[in-house]
């Protein structure tokens, strides 16, 4: 059975324009499956919200830890050659691929206004349908602005305020947005993967693993887009040569084909569907279990008869007091209109005999 | 530039008999100041605290961790168990009061002990550099899980966590704080996730543990150094926290939310070479 993933489409250079997506397609790429693409470029298709989506026969699983531990546990294992102490480095480079590399990433896109307005924003734009088009990179930005609040980063709302037009007028807005604490952590973390990477073709060895997959999703969307600001991308080329040649290796070596697409399935579980289905599991803040996991069967639970009775009552006595209380309404409105027509006649007609 | 020249204020003489609008007498007498705060002599860690049966070691993760790992560098400090985070200039607890006039927190410290060439580091490079991505690591899946089980399992956080942290305040405003405390934690974890699943939150914790404990292997501090570093302060500050979380004895409460109280304690109580570091590093260091 062939996989399917849904994901952002490409865009900027990049597989794809999201870092969790590439990094999935390229574990996928890597480890040889048989799968096919689907450009979805809509989060509100995933049960969760956030794409990348894996279809595996009649198994939805969305987000990319879960669809890397489902795959894993399907015989695709990334981390099948590493040994245990291996396999302990590579989850603790993982979560700091996953949050220092994400957050620089989302300063130079959000926070750097120029940035924002010239290439992030159009960008979504075309990759969005129509009315997605309008909410979604707003999202994506508070979004931004609630991870990057830990290093005191302000990222402003107001898109109308003028783009700096001269070179010291950027480096000034940019002075105001934190920017020497986000470089400073980026150069940070380049060093600690850099040290890890060190001569070797990969992170361990000569075969790739998950962590390289990761790696590769993250620095690939800090080493390839041309954004007017591409300081980040700088950083690395001149500072870090190792780590964008791996960028390269691994593009080189797994992204050199296109990819079959595939028409999407008829019934995704969308963001939708899982409201419908269960309307104060998707307000509740703790989930019980995946959303939208379809294929695996919930056994209903058979009510008893004493339940039944229940119920019906309850919706008798629920339909009855709702229209008593719609009754009563209706009622005051009427009576209270009439006497306040009949008082003020009354008083008129009082007047008129005295 | 010359400025024009302002013609001179008049003086007015008040006649004598308005004098004493000048209240020439006040002040009529001056008092020494009844309270006056005692200046800190040495650096002064304000932290939450005292921990679980009012022992030393606070029972704040955070403040834990910095706590510790002061005691590494050899600093000369004085704990202060403020439980205030609004005293503090980031309104979040440890902060650092360094005589006569600073006050430090979150990276701050570490700069300052940089500074002072006081801080720890691994000998080798390269090990010195991994141990960022494991604290990382501990910080991000272990810290989720921890404030997960602090706060958003109902057990604990009625009766444990939002008396330790809150309980000084006066009731409701205790309730108010806590239920805002828990508001903000479910976003918190929301920002790296996009729902919450408490089994998934304890599966990545209990992956990251096995890590550590792989990690760690049978050596008395973390890359088997002589001496513990901030990756050691981090490491012992969560496990101690996690298992110096008193047991829930109520015989009444439900026995699925009593398990799920006690899931990350015994995800940590798996590992014996965990339970063991962390029981040495407290005889060695707190007590």
């Amino acid at each position: 059975m062939a996989l399917q993933l849904y994901v952002w489409g490409p865009a900027l250079d990049v597989p794809s324009i999201d870092p969790s997506c590439v990094a999935v397609e390229a574990y996928l790429r890597a480890t040889n499956a048989n799968f096919t693409v689907v450009y979805a470029n809509d989060p509100q298709l995933s049960p969760t919200g956030q794409l990348p989506l894996l279809k595996d026969g009649p198994v939805w699983v969305a987000g990319a830890s879960r669809i890397l531990s489902h795959l894993s546990k399907k015989g695709h294992d990334g981390n099948a050659s590493l040994s245990a102490e291996q396999v302990a480095d590579s989850l603790a480079y993982i979560s700091l691929i996953e949050e220092k590399l994400y957050d620089c990433m989302l300063f130079t896109w959000y926070a750097d206004q120029t940035n924002f307005v010239k290439t992030i924003r159009p960008t979504y734009a075309k990759l969005l349908p129509f009315p997605t088009r309008y909410f979604v990179p707003i999202r994506l930005r508070n979004n931004a602005k609630a991870r990057l609040e830990k290093y005191e980063v302000e990222i402003k709302d107001d898109d109308d305020s003028p783009l700096a037009t001269s070179e010291t007028d950027d480096l000034k807005k940019l002075m105001e947005t934190g920017w020497h604490h986000m470089y400073t952590l980026a150069r940070d973390t380049y060093k600690v993967l850099d040290a890890k990477l060190g001569e070797k073709d990969y992170f361990f060895g000569d075969e790739p693993s998950t962590l390289d997959c990761l790696a590769f999703g993250y620095l690939s969307l800090h080493m390839y887009p041309m954004l007017p600001h591409h300081r980040l991308r700088i950083i690395l080329t001149t500072e870090y040569p190792r780590l964008s040649l791996f960028c390269d290796r691994f593009k080189k070596a797994y992204f050199a084909e296109p990819l079959p697409q595939s028409e999407s399935a008829s019934e995704i579980p969308t963001l939708w569907k899982s409201f419908t289905n269960s309307p104060v599991e998707f307000f509740s803040s703790i989930k019980s279990n995946i959303i939208g996991q379809s294929g695996e069967e919930k056994k209903e639970e058979k009510k008893s008869d004493a339940q039944l009775d229940f119920e019906r009552k309850r919706i008798w006595s629920i339909a009855g007091a709702v229209t008593l209380f719609l009754g009563y309404i209706i009622m005051n409105g009427i009576v209270s209109i009439e006497v306040g027509d009949d008082s003020g006649d009354y008083e008129e007609d009082f007047g008129d005999d005295e | 530039m010359s400025r024009p020249q302002l013609p001179a204020l008049p003086t007015i003489e008040l006649p004598a008999f308005l004098e004493p609008l000048k209240l020439k007498k006040f002040p009529l007498r001056t008092f020494p100041a009844t309270y006056e705060p005692p200046r800190p002599t040495k650096p002064t860690l304000q932290v939450f605290g005292p921990g679980w049966e009012g022992k030393q070691a606070s029972f704040d993760v955070d403040c834990l961790s910095m706590q510790v790992y002061l005691k590494f560098c050899g600093v000369d400090f004085d704990v202060v168990h403020s439980n205030e985070p609004y005293s503090s200039p980031k309104v979040k607890l440890p902060y650092l009061v360094v005589p006569p006039d600073h006050c430090l927190y979150g990276e701050q410290i570490h700069h300052w002990l940089q500074k002072n060439e006081k801080n720890k580091r691994l000998e080798k490079e390269a090990e010195d550099i991994e141990s960022k991505a494991f604290v990382t690591m501990i910080e991000k899946k272990l810290g989720a899980a921890l404030l997960f089980t602090l706060w958003l399992e109902p057990l604990n956080a009625s009766e444990l966590t939002s008396t330790k942290y809150f309980g000084h305040v006066s009731s409701p405003i205790d309730k108010l704080l806590a239920y805002r405390k828990k508001e903000e934690v479910v976003q918190s974890l929301l920002i790296d996730r996009d729902v919450l699943i408490r089994e998934e939150i304890y599966q990545s914790a209990a992956d990251a543990l096995s890590a550590l404990s792989v990690k760690l292997g049978a050596n008395d501090y973390f890359f088997g150094s002589d001496y513990p570093t901030y990756l050691d302060a981090v490491a012992f500050a969560y496990f101690h926290v996690i298992l110096a979380i008193p047991q829930i004895t109520d015989s009444n409460a439900d026995k699925e939310a009593k398990r799920h109280a006690t899931e990350l304690r015994n995800l940590v109580l798996n590992h014996s070479n965990l339970v063991k570091y962390t029981k040495k590093m407290y005889s060695t260091w707190l007590k």
